[in-house]
C-alpha cells in the first residue's frame, strides 16, 4: 500500500508545503455537474447529472447553493453525490443517502472540505432532492479542484 | 526541524522567494464598482489586464447590499480561454456566487493561480433576482512573492 494511498507524493506535500507556508490551499480550477436542464419540481427528485473530469487532479472542498439563498432553501435541498457509479459521498450504512445543503455548508460556512482524486472517465454523479411541498428549486454544486497539470505551474520553484 | 533551526549552508533559498514579500494585495476591477444590473441581466465581459506577474490567491464579489450574494452569478475566463468553472464539457461556466463566497458571511474564494505580466482575464456577472441590484466591487487578491 502507497504511503498516501490513492494521492501522488507531490500532491501531498504541495498541500502541506502550502499550508506550513502560506495558511491556505486554493483551487486551479471549479468543477461543476452538467446542467440540470431544468428545475426540481416541489416534493420530487431531480435525475443523476454527471460531474465529468476533464483532468487528473484533486477535488479539495464543496461548495453549493439553491437559488434563492435562504436558510430555508439550504434546509430542504438535499444532495446526493456518488463516485463512479459505486461509491457514496453520503450514506447512512447500507446504502447512498441525502443530506441538506444547509448540513453540508451551513448558513455561515459556505463550504465542505474535501479530499479525493478525480480521474477522467470516472464520473460522479450528483442528484438533488427538494423537500420543499410548495416550491421548485434550482441548485447547484461546485468542487474546487486542483488539476495535477496546474501542479508545476503553481510551485515552479520548488521543482 | 525549522528553516532557522538548520546550517546555513542547507538553507533552501528559493523558500525565502516563496514567501510573500508584500503580499496580500487586491486589486480591484474597475468596471464592476457600483455597477447596476436590471432584473435577469447579465454584464458585458470586462477584461482586468494584470499588470505585472503576481499569484492570485482568491477572488470576491461584493454586491452594495451582502444579503442578494446568492443572487448573482460570475463567469471567469483567463488568459488562455479557459474558464474557471467547468462542467469538463465547455457547457457551464457561471458560477452561483453564493456558493462560492457565502450567504451570510462573505469570504473569498481561495484559488491558486500564477499570471504572467499583460496575463487577461475576463469576466461578466449577472443578477438573477426579479429586481435591480449593484455590486460594491469584484476584487482579486494576491501574493507577488510566490509569482511564477
Amino acid at each position: 500500500m502507497p504511503l498516501y494511498g490513492d494521492f501522488p507524493p507531490n500532491v501531498v506535500e504541495l498541500i502541506q508545503m502550502q499550508l506550513s507556508q502560506f495558511g491556505r490551499v486554493g483551487a486551479t480550477k471549479i468543477y461543476t455537474h452538467l446542467p440540470l436542464g431544468s428545475t426540481v419540481a416541489a416534493s420530487s427528485t431531480s435525475s443523476q447529472v454527471p460531474v465529468q473530469w476533464k483532468d487528473q487532479g484533486t477535488v479539495i472542498a464543496m461548495y453549493g447553493q439553491e437559488a434563492a439563498g435562504t436558510a430555508a432553501a439550504y434546509a430542504t435541498t438535499d444532495v446526493r453525490i456518488q463516485i463512479g457509479g459505486s461509491e457514496d459521498i453520503v450514506t447512512n450504512g447500507q446504502t447512498g443517502d441525502f443530506v441538506p445543503l444547509l448540513a453540508l455548508f451551513g448558513f455561515t460556512q459556505n463550504w465542505f472540505p474535501l479530499w479525493r482524486r478525480a480521474t477522467p472517465g470516472t464520473n460522479w454523479t450528483v442528484q438533488f432532492r427538494n423537500r420543499n411541498a410548495g416550491a421548485a428549486i434550482t441548485p447547484s454544486l461546485y468542487f474546487a479542484f486542483i488539476a495535477d497539470a496546474d501542479l508545476a505551474r503553481s510551485f515552479p520553484a520548488s521543482r | 526541524m525549522s528553516a532557522h533551526a538548520r546550517p546555513w549552508k542547507t538553507l533552501d533559498t528559493s523558500a525565502l522567494f516563496r514567501v510573500p514579500k508584500v503580499g496580500p494585495m487586491v486589486y480591484t476591477v474597475e468596471q464592476f464598482v457600483g455597477l447596476s444590473l436590471g432584473a435577469g441581466v447579465s454584464s458585458a465581459p470586462v477584461t482586468f489586464k494584470f499588470p505585472r506577474a503576481v499569484f492570485v490567491t482568491s477572488f470576491l464579489l461584493v454586491p452594495n447590499n451582502p444579503a442578494t450574494l446568492g443572487q448573482w452569478s460570475i463567469t471567469i475566463q483567463d488568459e488562455l480561454s479557459a474558464f474557471l468553472v467547468t462542467d469538463g464539457q465547455g457547457g457551464t461556466q457561471s458560477a452561483r456566487a453564493g456558493a462560492l463566497f457565502g450567504l451570510s458571511e462573505t469570504r473569498r474564494f481561495p484559488l491558486q493561480r500564477p499570471v504572467m505580466n499583460q496575463d487577461q482575464w475576463t469576466f461578466t456577472v449577472a443578477n438573477n433576482s426579479t429586481g435591480t441590484l449593484s455590486l460594491a466591487g469584484l476584487f482579486l487578491y494576491f501574493d507577488e512573492g510566490i509569482a511564477r
